[in-house]
């Protein structure tokens, strides 16, 4: 009975610490799931806030790199370096490294933190190369203890958008007869009114076919000024305004001083077969020059070197691979316009008063030759039509397999194509290739080219009202010399332009940098 | 006697003594009361946290926004930073500096449509243009072409969060 006593006294104090021991740990059991919840609100806080970082972090480098210089490189670029240079330039020294600087080490640049705001948000970021044409960029966000890390990948693109065009001038463009153009063609030129003369940077014909637009970087207000649409007279797509100016391509944009390599120059092989200054140049022209030429014929040559000052002819050769012509470089316009250069070619010969004096330049002709690789020649820092010139006719052959890029890269050189009063049969199974550079490109006769015609010279002020006769020529001229070419050949011409080839090494290539879509990713913290 | 008294004794020893039940049911409504309290802190906390989670939605909600938006008005892009001419930004935003300095309550979602179910709810949104060599640093505004976005997010005319991201011009 004691004993039963003791037991329901006790009974009480034990439920009730049961209870007790119930209620406290369905309370710790609250307290442990709010915190819970509580910490987990806060960390998604922070991990957003660190995600928000990152992405801003990102935005960013977007717009550190978005003036990335990608012109001025032969070749592919070794994009880690550049990118590194490009970057140290705008963040060494700030306040946003803290006076910091970054680094590159062992393939990898790496940018120390950059605080976001005065809170506690901050970002750092890495770039890598994955490969020749990819960087990636990889951002950490972090707030507090919180970190997010986003990637995205860069890619580097060589730019041929010019080869979009059939045709690409810095002057203008004249089409005339039955030329036949597929593509676009876009002309630079805005100077339509030269000493009484207007100069509109299209002229077409009733016959002409251009199955393409015609972009001019005028206005549509400064292209109506002296009615320039009055000139067109062809079939065309439409006319395109204020398009882009044609960016690159100019003298320092070339080096094809490569090129010479593996070449053998010609005055080591067979001499001329004789030399004469027979032919004027241009052959129909008021001013008729005379050019001391070595004359070649029936001859092969495979890689060969033209000195600078040889002026030579050849006619019914073959050329296998790379002809490299070349030229001084450094003379100036001025110096040539002077005749600052006056040596005669040929020994013992005595100037007559219309000699054309090329002893550092090179102006070549080409009659019947048939050509089994490129036309290159060095780059001259100006362009002057009768110096560095170079002139098919005949039925001049191309079958540019050696190189299909470019099958003519002659920057700032005059590129006459069955013009200039010569012969003008061309072959019909002929197929110029790639892209075809000259200061002034003039294609008249027969002719097919799979490819992009580039003049590249802009005949500006200094020219004075003579600029009105510097343009592009395809086709036949029927203006009565007004382009300072031939009158009433008939013309046989088509171009097609080829997007999907590259651009030949030679050319300092434009590289646009784009972000990939579709590679922006979220990385493990 | 002994029988009555014994029938007394042992009635008084079979249940507890008043003193006993009264500190019995002192721990369990301690207890009670206790939990009760636990319980009404935590629904307080998980009310708390659950806001945060709101708000850091509402505040992704302009972040949408403004990926969306571009940078300047193309139409007037040399108009001084803010709301143009007579533009309201609670009726019309066509670019992202038209957010300057604005309130939006309810709060716009990723288009800017207002979230007509957020009632309560706001967005405040400051911009302040930064130093390209110094993110931290504020410049006059439209002296940059980095922006620092601020949204405050409040419940009830409260501060629940304040969030913040970079905006370049890209352009």
């Amino acid at each position: 009975m004691k004993q039963s006593e003791k037991f329901n006294r006790g009974f009480a104090y034990v439920l009730a610490l049961l209870l007790l021991a119930i209620f406290s740990t369905l309370a710790v059991a609250f307290a442990s799931t709010t915190d819970l919840g509580l910490r987990k609100s806060e960390n998604y806080r922070r991990a957003d806030k660190a995600r928000l970082a990152a992405e801003g972090g990102l935005e960013f480098v977007v717009y550190l790199l978005k003036d990335l210089e990608t012109q001025g490189w032969t070749g592919q670029p070794d994009m880690l370096p550049v990118v590194y240079s490009h970057l140290a330039g705008q963040l060494d020294g700030t306040l946003n490294l803290s006076g910091g600087s970054i680094s590159l080490f062992e393939e990898s640049i790496s940018v120390p933190s950059i605080s976001v705001d005065s809170g506690d948000a901050s970002f750092s970021f890495a770039v890598t190369c994955p490969d020749d044409s990819t960087f990636r960029v990889i951002v950490t966000g972090e707030s507090g203890s919180c970190s997010r890390r986003l990637a995205i990948n860069y890619n580097v693109t060589e730019d041929t958008s010019i080869l979009n065009y059939s045709v690409a001038s810095r002057s203008r463009v004249i089409i005339t007869d039955a030329a036949v153009v597929d593509g676009d063609i876009c002309s630079t030129w805005d100077r339509t009114y030269i000493s009484g003369h207007y100069i509109p940077p299209f002229s077409t014909d009733e016959d002409t076919a251009v199955n393409g637009e015609l972009a001019t970087v005028m206005s549509q207000s400064g292209f109506d000024e002296y009615n320039s649409g009055s000139f067109i007279e062809g079939e065309h797509e439409g006319l395109v305004y204020d398009a882009p100016n044609l960016e690159g391509y100019t003298t320092e944009d070339f080096d094809t001083s490569s090129y010479q390599a593996g070449t053998t120059n010609i005055t080591t092989l067979d001499p001329p077969n004789h030399w004469d200054n027979d032919d004027p140049f241009p052959a129909l022209s008021n001013i008729r020059r005379r050019i001391d030429r070595p004359v070649y014929e029936n001859q092969t040559f495979d890689n060969v070197y033209i000195p600078v000052g040889y002026n030579p002819k050849f006619v019914n050769c073959t050329f296998n691979q790379i002809i490299y012509i070349d030229t001084n470089e450094a003379a100036t316009l001025d110096e040539w316009s002077h005749g600052y250069y006056n040596e005669h070619a040929i020994p013992g010969e005595e100037h007559q008063s219309n000699d054309e004096h090329n002893d550092h330049s090179n102006n070549v002709i080409f009659d019947d030759c048939t050509f089994n690789g490129p036309v290159i020649t060095a780059v001259p820092r100006d362009y002057w039509w009768s110096k560095n010139a170079l002139t098919f006719t005949g039925e001049t052959t191309f079958t540019n397999d050696y190189m299909p890029e470019s099958t003519i890269m002659a920057p700032n050189f005059g590129v006459d194509i069955g013009g200039r009063g010569y012969d003008i049969e061309g072959n019909p199974d002929s197929t110029l290739t790639g892209i075809i550079v000259g200061g002034i490109v003039d294609i008249r006769g027969r002719a097919n080219i799979e490819g992009t015609i580039l003049s590249m010279y802009y005949p500006d002020t200094d020219r004075g009202s003579a600029a009105r006769y510097y343009g592009t020529n395809i086709g036949c001229d029927d203006d009565g010399g007004e382009t300072g070419g031939a009158t009433g050949f008939p013309g046989d011409i088509r171009i097609v332009p080829r997007p999907e080839f590259e651009l030949p090494f030679g050319i300092r290539k434009k590289y646009t940098v784009r972000a990939v879509a579709g590679s922006y990713e979220e990385l493990t913290p | 006697m002994s029988e009555r008294t014994g029938q007394r004794g042992y009635s008084s020893r079979s249940g507890f003594t008043l003193i006993e039940a009264l500190i019995a049911s002192a721990i369990v409504g301690l207890g009670l009361v206790s939990l009760l309290m636990a319980s009404k802190s935590g629904t307080q906390v998980n009310a708390g946290a659950r806001e945060i989670t709101h708000a850091i939605n509402i505040g992704q909600e302009v972040r949408e926004w403004t990926l969306k938006l571009p940078f300047a008005d193309p139409e007037t892009p040399d108009n001084p930073p803010g709301p143009d001419g007579s533009e309201d930004p609670q009726t019309f935003v066509d670019d992202l500096d038209d957010l300057a300095s604005v309130t939006y309550s309810p709060p716009r979602d990723g288009t800017g449509q207002a979230l007509s179910d957020m009632t309560g709810w706001s967005q405040q949104i400051t911009l302040s243009w930064r130093n390209p060599d110094n993110l931290s640093q504020a410049v006059a505004d439209g002296a940059s072409e980095i922006i620092y976005v601020e949204v405050v997010v409040s419940c009830g005319g409260k501060s629940v969060l304040t969030t913040g991201w970079l905006v370049t011009k890209r352009e």
